[in-house]
């Protein structure tokens, strides 16, 4: 895992486009690495939650169609019964 | 006198003020209600919060609060930090950028403009009226010319009228750069064992200047040649005036408010301000006074940094404001130990438990608006703020 602070915006396109492709954001709610993930036939952006190591790949079009979204509307995978401490499943991290 | 003596009766027709006023616990309380639980309060600049799910915590009184930008609407709000569940304070960072607030404690998770989204392992709960249990919203918010209030009364004076006649100042402050001013520089703060009001009273007192900052002066000298006439100024210049500015607020004019200066050593700001009741104004810097009990007191210097201008000039503002007020600084320390700990130090003599304020009464002359006028030395100020204090006092038995 590279040790990264996590940066501003400008900074994103800077390291997505140049030499380094991860990145880290962190604050007191979350931790997450940022990976353009060039495997695959067509690049992805790779997430991956740190403190749960839960990882998911988003493709161009599912990152356009996330413009869409309101925060509101993103609300119900912010509800940890629904993501990550259901009482059926126990925690997640 | 017994602390439970009724507040009014601490302030003397003459001016004498009682050392309980300071010291007691009782009062301290009290005020917490009639001071800081109807009128406006200070709690941020929205330089700190300029994007959507933007936030920083603070304190409104003793109160913790996180002051937040909606992460949809860009709206500003302030919420009381504690989580509905268990009480924790939900966030911890003094700035940061969320959509989302997640206790630290059990989980629940609450919008950034207070409602409560979600808690964890939730079907222990199925009859909890979550739409009840949001983070609690002070009812009013309003801003003027960049400052940010807040009140936990619904209803109540406009902040503009609040602010009064400190509105003219508050819009200098606001024009220093070329382009406004931000407090992207953060804060430094400092802590003392001694009661807030010290801190208030001090950021307004030229009285104090040529004791407690004599060494001050003494480097200066060494390093210009003479010392600056700073007191010479305090005491001749009939331009240099302190002023009542009515609602507990006032100000200490260096000349003309927009021109006049005070040596170029002390920051930029042409005048020194008080806006009742803990947030003030001096050198290149807000400091917000946050009362934590009768007997401590934190308070958070914001260098003001303008906007527009070269990294070079703010980099000129930064270290004059830390040359004085800094932690190592020529001035800021000296008040510290003079004004907050000696001060404590002696009010633990209660013999004769009394403090005189009543320098100048008599040749306070009124101004317009209701303002009243006095010489650069006297305590002016002082009488400003307890002057609403009083009422306020008054108001809320």
């Amino acid at each position: 895992m590279e040790s990264m602070e996590s940066m501003e915006r400008g900074d994103l396109f800077k390291q997505v486009n140049g030499a380094g492709e991860r990145f880290r954001l962190t604050s007191e709610f979350g931790d997450v690495l940022i990976a353009l993930d060039r495997r695959a036939n067509g690049p992805r952006l790779q997430i991956e939650d740190l403190r749960s190591g839960r990882t998911i790949h988003l493709d161009p079009l599912e990152l356009a169609s996330l413009t869409w979204l309101t925060h509101e509307r993103l609300g119900p995978f912010l509800d940890p019964s629904q993501t990550g401490w259901r009482s059926d499943q126990g925690a997640c991290e | 006198m017994s602390t439970t003596a009724d507040p009014p009766a601490l302030i003397t027709d003459d001016w004498r003020i009682h050392g309980s006023v300071y010291t007691s616990d009782q009062i301290f309380e009290r005020e917490q209600q009639a001071l800081f639980h109807g009128s406006w309060l200070y709690v941020a600049h929205e330089s700190e919060l300029r994007e959507a799910g933007d936030y920083k915590t603070t304190h409104a009184g003793t109160q913790p609060v996180i002051v937040t930008r909606g992460a949809d609407d860009g709206e500003l709000h302030v919420l009381l930090n504690r989580c509905r569940h268990r009480g924790a304070a939900v966030c911890q960072a003094e700035r940061g950028n969320a959509s989302f607030f997640r206790c630290p404690y059990h989980g629940w998770t609450y919008r950034n403009d207070g409602p409560l989204r979600g808690i964890t392992y939730d079907d222990a709960y199925p009859h909890l009226d979550r739409d009840a249990l949001g983070l609690v919203r002070l009812p009013r918010v309003a801003s003027f010319r960049g400052f940010i209030f807040a009140s936990f009364a619904a209803e109540g004076d406009s902040l503009e009228d609040y602010l009064g006649n400190a509105k003219p100042y508050l819009e200098v402050i606001s024009e220093q750069g070329p382009e406004g001013i931000r407090l992207s520089a953060g804060a430094h703060n400092l802590t003392y064992e001694n009661n807030w009001k010290l801190q208030v009273e001090n950021t307004i007192d030229n009285y104090h200047f040529g004791f407690v900052h004599r060494s001050f002066l003494e480097v200066l000298a060494d390093r210009i040649g003479q010392a600056p006439p700073i007191m010479q100024s305090i005491m001749l210049d009939e331009s240099y005036r302190t002023i009542d500015l009515g609602n507990g607020h006032s100000v200490h004019e260096f000349g003309d408010p927009r021109t006049g200066n005070n040596g170029g050593q002390l920051g930029d700001l042409p005048f020194n301000l008080i806006v009742f009741p803990n947030l003030c104004f001096v050198g290149a810097q807000l400091r917000h006074v946050l009362p934590k009990s009768a007997l401590r007191t934190e308070v958070r210097l914001y260098p003001m940094l303008h906007e527009g201008a070269s990294d070079e000039h703010n980099e000129r503002i930064l270290r004059t404001h830390e040359g004085f007020y800094g932690p190592a600084g020529m001035g800021g320390p000296d008040d510290v130990e003079v004004a907050f700990d000696r001060v404590g130090d002696g009010m633990r003599a209660t013999e004769h438990d009394w403090l005189v304020m009543s320098r100048g009464m008599h040749r306070e002359r009124p101004g317009e608006n209701g303002i009243l006028i006095g010489h650069s030395a006297d305590e002016v100020p002082q009488r400003a703020f307890y002057r609403q204090w009083k009422r306020s006092m008054e108001a809320g038995r």
